[in-house]
Parts: structure tokens; C-alpha cells; sequence
């Protein structure tokens, strides 16, 4: 970590691959399409690599690096128009045991449904539920207060159980 | 398909509450109401069932490119500079990047006495200022009359700031003299914190 804020790219690197699944994982999850998920964790690192000399580890380097992704996929988000949402549930595969093909179904539901949240709700839930990030943390990377990240999962988790509600 | 599950069930109970109950793993902590409700009942298992598709969703493999880290990386490698020095003595040339150079300067830098930390250590050309300035400065030479190590670091509370910077100094000069031959003419440091 020392050595990559003194500007050794080598070092850098070694962030880059320990961190870029979870940061593509928010990405996607707030984003909805893996190629815009992948410009966003790409912009991401490079913005790290230039603050990387201001970093003064207050807070963790993965807390940091989430705060990063998860605004710049919120200002994405926020300048967006509905219309141009792509849906992260566009994959498909080979048609399988009825079983299976729901469960498929089921969980494109829910994507489509986390896609269908506030942005902000987005995130708070993608972070809580989908990362498994603390309220705390969440707190830290969000740079919101905790009742207000209590209230946005609230109101997440009850969209998305009214939504999910319609499946037996 | 089944219907939409209501905000506020028949019997009154909020779906926002046993919803709290499932997403916390609390469904066998059930109240004496809940226990003979039917409405909570049915609306539990639904709720149960929901969830267990975003703890499946959570748990689902999830991978970027191959190529992710390389494009990362390839547009931060455009941008360094990669001067290189050239090492007197020995038979044929030898030339040392000047990120070698910044390495070497944070390790003396950071065991020096009164360091707490260093933020980050920089080797700089210096002396070529306006048009001459070359806007392409990959892989070439600088002089070691040019050369500049620049340091940023904090020192422990207590310890004379002069005094840890005139050790750093040497510290530096000494560790960069004897790995690489190379006098350095100049080290400039900031000390940008205490604690």
C-alpha cells in the first residue's frame, strides 16, 4: 500500500487485482450491464491511482476504493434517462430442468426489481446485502448518516418484497 | 404468479416488520399473533422464499475480464514517466530507471529516525522548463546533474523536524550512493503531518 501511493505502479497492481472483483461486483450491481460495470471499475482505479498521494488512510484502502465506485456509478445513475438502462438479466442460457428455468426466472426478477430502485436505495442495498458491507462501513462510503442508511434499506427490502412477492 | 403482497397485511401487520424479521434470520422467533395468523403465516413463507433468491443472487459467481486489469493498467503505465540514469563505470551501458530510484529513496526514507510514515517519494527531472520541454518523455535519459528526489512524509510527535529531515537527507543520499553508484545533487522533502 506505502509503496503504491509513492507512485510504484507494481504495487498498484496488486490492489488493482486483490480489489477488482468486489468493485466490479458493486459496479454491476448498480449498473445493471457488465460493460459499463467495467468502465466504471476501470475509471475507478485510475481516479485511486491519481489520489493514491492524498490517501492518508483514515479509512481503509477498500472502503476508499467503494466510495469511489459506488459515486461514480450514482452520478452515472443520476444522469441517466430510464430509457437507457441496459439490464444486467439479459444473459441466457441453454434451457434446462423446469426447476431450473425458474429459479432463472426468479432471479431475473430480482435484478430487474434492484434496477427498478432509487439509485441511492441501490446502493445501500447492493452494499448491505449483495456485499455484506457493515452499517458502519456503509456509513463511511456513502457519507450519509446511519438512520438514513437504516431508512434507505428499509424502503429497499420492502420494494423488492413486493416485487418478489409475486412468485409463490 | 401469485399476488402482490400488500404494505399492510389484512390482519394489520405491517410487511416491513416481518420483513425485518427474515432479512435479520429471526422467522422462528415468532409472536403469539403471528403464530395464529394466517396472513402473517402465508406472508412469511413468501417472504422467506424472496429472500433465499437474494442470498442465492449474493452468492453467485461473479467475474470481470481477463482484460480488466490489463486496460487498468496499460493506461497507467501510458502515463508514467520512465527516465532512466546511466550508471558510470563497467564495460557497456548501464542505466537505471528513475522509478528504481523512488523506490530506493522511500525504504531509506521510512527507517530513517523520527518517520512515522512516508506518503510518497518521487524522482523529478529538473532544469528543463518551457518549449524545450519535451512533451514525450518515455524512456529516456536524464543527467544526474538533473535528477530530484522529492519526499513527502510525516514525523512523529517530539522529534525536531529539521533534524529528521537532515537524517532522511543523508539517509537517502547514502542508500541511493551505495545501491545504484548514483551522488544524488538534490532531495527536497515536505513534511506534511505529525502525530
Amino acid at each position: 500500500m506505502a509503496l503504491a501511493r509513492s507512485g510504484n505502479a507494481n504495487a498498484f497492481e496488486q490492489l488493482v487485482r486483490r480489489h477488482q472483483v468486489r468493485v466490479f461486483r458493486i459496479a454491476l450491481g448498480m449498473l445493471g450491464d457488465p460493460r459499463d460495470a467495467e468502465d466504471a471499475v476501470q475509471e475507478t482505479f485510475l481516479q485511486a491511482w491519481r489520489g493514491l498521494p492524498r490517501f492518508r488512510s483514515q479509512s481503509t484502502f477498500s472502503t476508499w476504493i467503494y466510495r469511489i465506485v459506488t459515486n461514480r456509478c450514482l452520478n452515472l445513475r443520476r444522469s441517466r434517462k430510464p430509457s437507457q438502462t441496459v439490464l444486467w438479466d439479459q444473459e441466457s442460457g441453454a434451457p434446462g430442468p423446469g426447476e431450473l428455468n425458474e429459479a432463472r426466472d426468479r432471479l431475473r426478477v430480482l435484478r430487474r426489481a434492484i434496477l427498478g430502485l432509487t439509485p441511492e436505495q441501490r446502493a445501500t442495498f447492493v452494499l448491505r446485502h449483495l456485499e455484506g458491507r457493515g452499517y458502519e462501513e456503509i456509513v463511511e462510503i456513502l457519507g450519509i448518516s446511519l438512520p438514513a442508511v437504516k431508512s434507505r434499506l428499509h424502503r429497499a427490502r420492502l420494494e423488492l418484497a413486493i416485487a418478489l412477492s409475486e412468485w409463490k | 404468479m401469485s399476488e402482490r403482497l400488500p404494505a399492510q397485511l389484512q390482519c394489520g401487520a405491517q410487511l416491513a416488520d416481518l420483513l425485518e424479521q427474515v432479512s435479520t434470520g429471526q422467522t422462528k422467533a415468532l409472536t403469539p399473533h403471528q403464530i395464529e395468523c394466517p396472513y402473517c403465516t402465508a406472508a412469511l413463507n413468501r417472504l422467506v422464499n424472496s429472500w433465499q433468491d437474494i442470498e442465492r443472487l449474493r452468492a453467485e459467481p461473479v467475474q470481470p475480464s481477463p482484460e480488466l486489469l490489463h486496460r487498468v493498467m496499460r493506461r497507467i503505465w501510458a502515463g508514467l514517466d520512465d527516465w532512466q540514469v546511466e550508471l558510470r563505470g563497467g564495460r557497456g551501458m548501464t542505466r537505471v530507471s528513475t522509478a528504481v530510484l523512488s523506490s530506493l529513496a522511500f525504504w531509506a526514507a521510512a527507517a530513517a529516525p523520527g518517520v512515522r510514515q512516508v506518503f510518497q517519494a518521487q524522482s523529478r527531472e529538473v532544469g528543463i522548463e518551457g518549449p524545450d520541454r519535451p512533451k514525450k518523455r518515455r524512456q529516456r535519459l536524464v543527467s544526474r546533474e538533473n535528477l530530484r528526489i522529492e519526499i513527502e512524509l510525516s514525523i512523529h510527535y517530539g522529534f525536531s523536524a529539521l533534524v529528521v529531515a537532515e537524517q532522511v537527507r543523508r539517509a537517502v543520499i547514502a542508500h541511493v550512493l551505495e545501491t545504484t553508484g548514483l551522488d544524488l545533487p538534490e532531495v527536497e522533502l515536505t513534511i506534511a503531518d505529525v502525530g
